[in-house]
């Protein structure tokens, strides 16, 4: 039952990503191989962290359990924050992160097992800000994201905006976003409000599809969250730069760099640098770096990594990538 | 006769035997229950002092102080330098740079050197450098030779060995593995100058760096680079291209230069002037001069806290500051002052080396007599202190704030340094904080950011404000509703209907929390935004009409006390409510246009049909000219007729005056005055009035007469005196706001207030009663005037159940509000309580840290306010007991 859901979701999530973009599938460096099986893969994987990821963690847990039935998988996804605490006291395998660790929580991990945590880079994301359908608005500047969202701005209505339609004008600008837990709020926070604090009138959502949700049926709303949540029911600004020029929100503008949101989607792992990885842990990561793997971040509405990254990460981890 | 009198002796028993004679099983089962029973009472009450002891261990470290110790001084030669050496992580090498900008790489135990690397450029170009400047936390080292300035940053590189290739200047792990740390250069840039340049910074922005020099002359120089982001490789860096800073007059006696985050720039001149300058895209404009302290004292040393936002700088009479550019947030094109933040120190010997943490805001700050003090800077507070003897050359922090280094003549001393929780102080917890970037004091909780930088904003007092607006939100909503409910169910329902309408309403508390936050949420807040002008009618229409029928009923013929146990009467009630509901639907829209609606005005000037006014100073609206604004004009009439739009921007502030605010608010709450307060005072002494058919229809005639009449008074009383509803109880519309809570909320606790109220309503003496009956009260009398106040400390103790259960509610609250720390008693914004905040924040928090412990603190005010309410409603109830239990 569950994997029929599960493949009924990817079937409709391809189909939903398939209307977006003319192939996806063109995303994929050719040179990323397919995944190959191994022997003798048992055990369970406790995933704890991003809410972003979440989708993209059942993806790969899924994918993980058609090859190997035997292995069991619990995913949590109460936000990033959660995923430091819970790797230091060895309660997941994987921590999955939408920022990258903070020094603090990189010396909790250091103080408790002696090493430091390995990063992997397993995706690419575009952080979008999000506005009701019917928004007139098209898009907005770097400066006006963060006038509306940081304390250092006023309330803003839709007409300092530049919106004229009178419907919109004078009302003010309703704010969604993620708590504190989040590493989209705390990624968001830096990058595009240049570290200063949220206005306290910002709507604490408690996850990236909430924030969607909540943002589609505001009609006066504005909220950011991860570029794989989009439905009908918003649709995602382009950002002017600091350079006047417009930036749409997809892949060619995640890889080079020129839209100002985009981010790398990280997994943490607990790797020992002096003992090798168990084969369950192993399999998993090889996953993720296999064209079925990045196969699911594209079904999850987020970008895939080249096959130069995929062989980075890989040999950072001390596995030898076979391709 | 004798044998008769035997008998009966034996037959009866003992008259002062008070003891159960039992066989001995029973006696058994008695003592071991007794046992059994005890031992479970007093286990709950070891649980709960348990709890509490577990609160306090967790939460009093916070106010343990911090302390340093400091090692057995290194005697070396190599030690004096005007630069503070670049520590790795462990506190296991160092590395110290020489005049030259190169870099020797030596152990810390006992100075002995590993590597040493000369500086790139000295490399390629052959030419002698002199370094200008080092930055311990971005590694960043800037030199210049006679016609180069030249930029590196050195990073550290930690690599884990096993035995066989570990270096001998490896630091040893357990396990018999080793880590090696190696410095390695990245970054390099350099520009051409032509001149001698006495500071230097430089800092990485988003999307380019910035190098600022300043010359003997005190002239500034700017450079920039333009950095690739692209996230899969590939781009590199640009050359630095110079900016313009021709316009920008010199500052006299010019010393240090800081580059700041947001494109500042801050030129420290040495008796105590700056010189701010705003850096753009290809130039640099002056934005502010001015004076940081008096000039009799000279700057000895300066650095910047982690988010190169604020500016830490000494004196040579010991005065320590801090400094930081803020910005009014309500204008855009504000371009900030400088705002003096805490001051670290106001006297003391003259500091000769200040250097700031990588991780958290706090300074190490050396003087001439040899002590060195670590110095919280959010909070002014000295976290720790030690003395070296003799004068201090630099100090240097360990990256994990966990140790220093302080150099001196003779040669250097490694020390250790437990920070503590120095963030939070009763002072930061509970009273209003100047925070970097801000231009005022205020109350703001903002716990954590994503980044290292992030400064930890942790007042309590949003959150108990939050707190109480919730709790009494749902209060006024549920009290009124539970109360007399419970006295209706339980003297005049009749045991049959009552036994079916109690265990309905105790179902309602069954409930999961979780359920009604989210039917809040999902349902009662788009509901309530979508019809806002509905609800607020309905609150004034319904209980109106349902008051205005039972005072009719007055007039009909009967005995009242037929009608009263009736299950139909319920039904009429439930009738006239939807009728009230059904009213509302019907007039709110006409009401809301009549006080809230935009007038023609109003209309004009937001649709921009309007022309300038004689004097050419302002704007005044006229009937629109074109067809264009003719079509505005009519598109924005029409959107604000629509239903509830007009109340949403009067509430927003878009348009009109306090007035009808204020007329809306008072006049029913004088209405309702009037009918409690005004007639059983006024009529008390008159039986003929209060006892006739027509009283309750003229009560709630006059009543509503004179809460209009008192209602528009107060209107145009406080209109005129500029005080405005929307800067208080009222203001901007939000869809999660504190009436969804309220109405929530208040469903939740009812069941509660009702269930203990019918209880202590049900627990009157009947006696009392039918004494009052009998005596030719009717029912009503009766229940007012004799059962009510038996029972008012039952009824008052389930209040303060109620309470107790409101104050500690989480799922609705974490749901149905937007969790925004907001301390504003408007009742459509939200709100963030105290259990809302645990929930919300405990998973990120790290098991020990502050922010943990702090979590742990908000249970503990949450337990105290808990507490306190439980124990006045404890002590109100056994007082009124003793004083009941004579009836």
């Amino acid at each position: 039952m569950k994997r029929l859901a599960a493949i009924a979701s990817l079937a409709v999530a391809a189909l939903c990503h398939g209307a977006q973009s003319s192939d996806p599938t063109d995303l994929l460096d050719p040179e990323l191989a397919p995944y190959k099986p191994a022997r003798g893969v048992a055990g369970s994987v406790k995933s704890v962290g991003s809410d972003t990821m979440n989708n993209l963690m059942t993806f790969w847990a899924e994918s993980l359990q058609r090859f190997y039935p035997g292995v069991s998988v619990e995913i949590t996804g109460k936000g990033s924050s959660t995923a430091p605490p819970a790797l230091t006291e060895g309660q997941a395998s994987f921590g999955p992160m939408s920022r990258q660790m903070k020094s603090k929580e990189v010396d909790s991990f250091e103080a408790e097992w002696g090493y430091k945590p390995t990063l992997l880079k397993t995706g690419i994301d575009c952080l979008a800000v999000y506005v009701h359908k019917d928004c007139p608005l098209h898009e907005i500047s770097v400066d006006q994201v963060r006038q509306v969202f940081s304390v250092d701005g006023p309330d803003m209505t839709w007409g300092d905006l530049g919106v004229d339609d009178p419907a919109y004008k004078f009302q003010r600008i309703v704010l969604y976003g993620r708590n504190s837990a989040s590493g989209t709020y705390g990624y968001f926070k830096q990058q595009a409000l240049g570290d200063s604090d949220y206005k306290s009138s910002v709507k604490e959502q408690p996850g990236s599809s909430s924030v969607v949700q909540a943002v589609g049926t505001d009609r006066f709303s504005m909220g950011y969250s991860g570029l794989g949540f989009r439905t009908q029911e918003v649709k995602a600004l382009s950002i002017v730069d600091e350079f006047g020029e417009a930036v749409e929100p997809n892949a060619g503008t995640a890889f080079d760099g020129s839209y100002p949101y985009a981010r790398f989607l990280y997994v943490y792992i607990n790797k020992d640098p002096n003992r090798a990885l168990d084969p369950l842990r192993e399999q998993f990561v090889r996953l993720i770096f296999s064209r079925e793997g990045q196969e699911a971040v594209l079904k999850d509405g987020y970008f895939p990594i080249n096959a130069y990254i995929a062989r980075q990460q890989l040999e950072q981890l001390g596995l030898n990538p076979a391709f | 006769m004798p044998p008769t009198r035997d008998v009966e002796l034996e037959a009866a028993p003992p008259a002062d035997d008070r003891t159960l004679r039992g066989s001995a099983r029973v006696q058994a089962a008695d003592r071991a229950a007794a046992v059994i029973i005890s031992a479970g009472g007093l286990s709950v009450i070891a649980a709960v002092v348990g709890i509490c002891f577990y609160l306090v261990y967790v939460t009093v470290p916070l106010l343990a102080p911090g302390g340093a110790d400091a090692g057995e001084p290194i005697a070396a030669d190599f030690a004096v330098s005007d630069h503070a050496p670049l520590l790795d992580e462990y506190l296991h090498t160092a590395a110290w740079i020489g005049e030259d900008a190169s870099i020797e790489h030596r152990l810390l135990s006992d100075g002995v050197i590993i590597g040493s690397s000369p500086f790139p450029f000295a490399q390629e170009d052959g030419e002698t450098f002199r370094t200008i400047a080092a930055d311990p936390v971005s590694g960043f080292l800037v030199a210049q030779s006679d016609s180069t300035l030249a930029w590196a940053s050195a990073r550290y590189r930690y690599s884990i060995v096993t035995g066989e290739n570990a270096p001998s200047h490896a630091e040893r792990l357990p396990d018999d593995r080793f880590r090696v740390s190696e410095l390695e250069y990245e970054t390099v840039g350099s520009a051409a100058i032509d001149r001698a340049i006495v500071d230097a910074d430089v800092i990485d922005g988003r999307r380019r760096r910035v190098i600022a020099a300043i010359d003997e002359a005190g002239e500034l120089l700017l450079w920039s680079v333009r950095k690739s982001r692209s996230l899969i490789g590939g781009g590199g860096e640009q050359d630095a291209v110079a900016l313009d800073t021709a316009a920008i007059e010199a500052l006299d006696n010019a010393a240090r230069v800081i580059l700041l985050a947001d494109n500042q720039c801050v030129v420290l001149g040495g008796d105590g002037t700056f010189l701010r300058i705003a850096i753009g895209r290809a130039d640099a404009v002056e934005t502010e001069r001015g004076r940081l302290w008096d000039g009799s004292e000279q700057l000895s040393a300066a650095t910047t806290l982690i988010g190169d936002r604020t500016i830490v700088a000494a004196t040579d009479a010991g005065t320590i500051g801090s400094w930081w550019v803020g910005f009014d947030p309500l204008d855009p094109e504000d371009p900030g002052r400088m705002v003096s933040g805490p001051a670290l120190s106001r006297s003391g010997d003259s500091v000769t080396s200040l250097t700031t943490s990588h991780r958290e805001r706090v300074v190490l700050v050396g003087d001439a007599s040899g002590g060195v003090r670590v110095l919280h800077a959010s909070s002014g507070k000295q976290v720790a202190a030690i003395d070296v003897g003799t004068s201090v050359q630099t100090v240097a922090v360990a990256p994990k704030t966990d140790g220093f280094v302080v150099a001196t003549q003779d040669g250097y001393t490694v020390g250790s340094v437990r920070l503590g929780h120095p963030d939070v102080t009763p002072r930061s917890l509970f009273s209003p904080m100047l925070f970097e970037g801000q231009l005022q004091t205020q109350y703001v909780y903002q716990a954590s950011g994503a980044t290292d930088a992030a400064e930890p904003k942790l007042s309590l007092v949003p959150l108990i404000f939050g707190t109480i607006k919730a709790t009494v939100a749902s209060m006024l909503f549920a009290l009124q509703f539970s109360v007399l409910a419970a006295i209706y169910t339980s003297e005049f329902l009749s045991k049959r209907v009552r036994g079916v309408v109690k265990p309905m309403i105790e179902t309602m508390a069954s409930l999961p929390s979780v359920v009604l936050g989210f039917v809040a949420a999902m349902v009662v807040a788009p509901f309530v935004a979508e019809h806002l002008s509905v609800v607020l009618a309905s609150f004034v229409v319904v209980p109106l009409l349902v008051l205005v029928i039972s005072g009719l009923s007055g007039f009909r013929a009967g005995s009242s006390n037929e009608t009263h146990g009736s299950a139909a009467l319920p039904m009429y009630v439930v009738l006239v409510a939807a009728a009230g509901i059904g009213l509302s639907i019907a007039l709110a829209n006409a009401f809301e246009l009549v006080l809230f609606g935009p007038d023609r005005a109003d209309v004009l000037t937001l649709a921009v049909s309007v022309e300038p006014t004689a004097d050419g100073l302002g704007t005044s609206p006229v009937e629109p000219a074109t067809d264009e604004t003719r079509a505005r004009v009519d598109d924005l009439a029409e959107e604000f007729a629509q239903p509830s739009v007009a109340v949403k921007n009067w509430l927003s502030g878009v348009y009109g005056a306090a007035g009808p605010g204020w007329f809306a608010l008072i006049a029913p709450a004088m209405a309702v005055l009037c009918i409690l307060v005004v007639w059983p005072l006024a009529t008390a002494r008159s039986s003929r009035i209060r006892d006739a058919a027509w009283e309750p229809i003229a009560r709630i005639a006059t009543s509503c007469m004179f809460g209009i009449v008192a209602g528009g008074l107060a209107a145009v009383l406080l209109a005129s005196a500029d005080i405005d509803p929307r800067e208080s109880i009222v203001g901007a519309f939000t869809q999660r706001n504190t009436l969804v809570i309220g109405i929530v909320m208040g469903f939740a606790i009812i069941p509660i207030i009702y269930t203990i109220s019918d209880d202590a309503i049900q627990s009157v003496p009947a006696s009392l009663r039918a004494a009052s009956l009998g005596a030719g009260a009717t029912r009503w009398q009766t229940t007012v005037r004799v059962v009510l106040p038996v029972a008012a400390s039952g009824i008052f103790s389930a209040s303060m159940l109620g309470l107790g259960r409101a104050v500690g509610e989480t799922m609705i609250v974490l749901m149905a509000t937007g969790n925004t720390p907001i301390m504003d008693w408007n009742v459509f914004e939200g709100l963030r309580t105290l259990s809302a905040n645990i929930a919300v924040e405990l998973p990120e928090a790290e098991r020990g840290g502050t922010h943990y412990r702090l979590l742990f603190l908000c249970g503990v005010v949450l337990f105290v306010m808990t507490f306190v309410v439980n124990t006045t409603a404890e002590i109100v109830r056994q007082r009124f007991r003793k004083r009941n239990s004579m009836l």
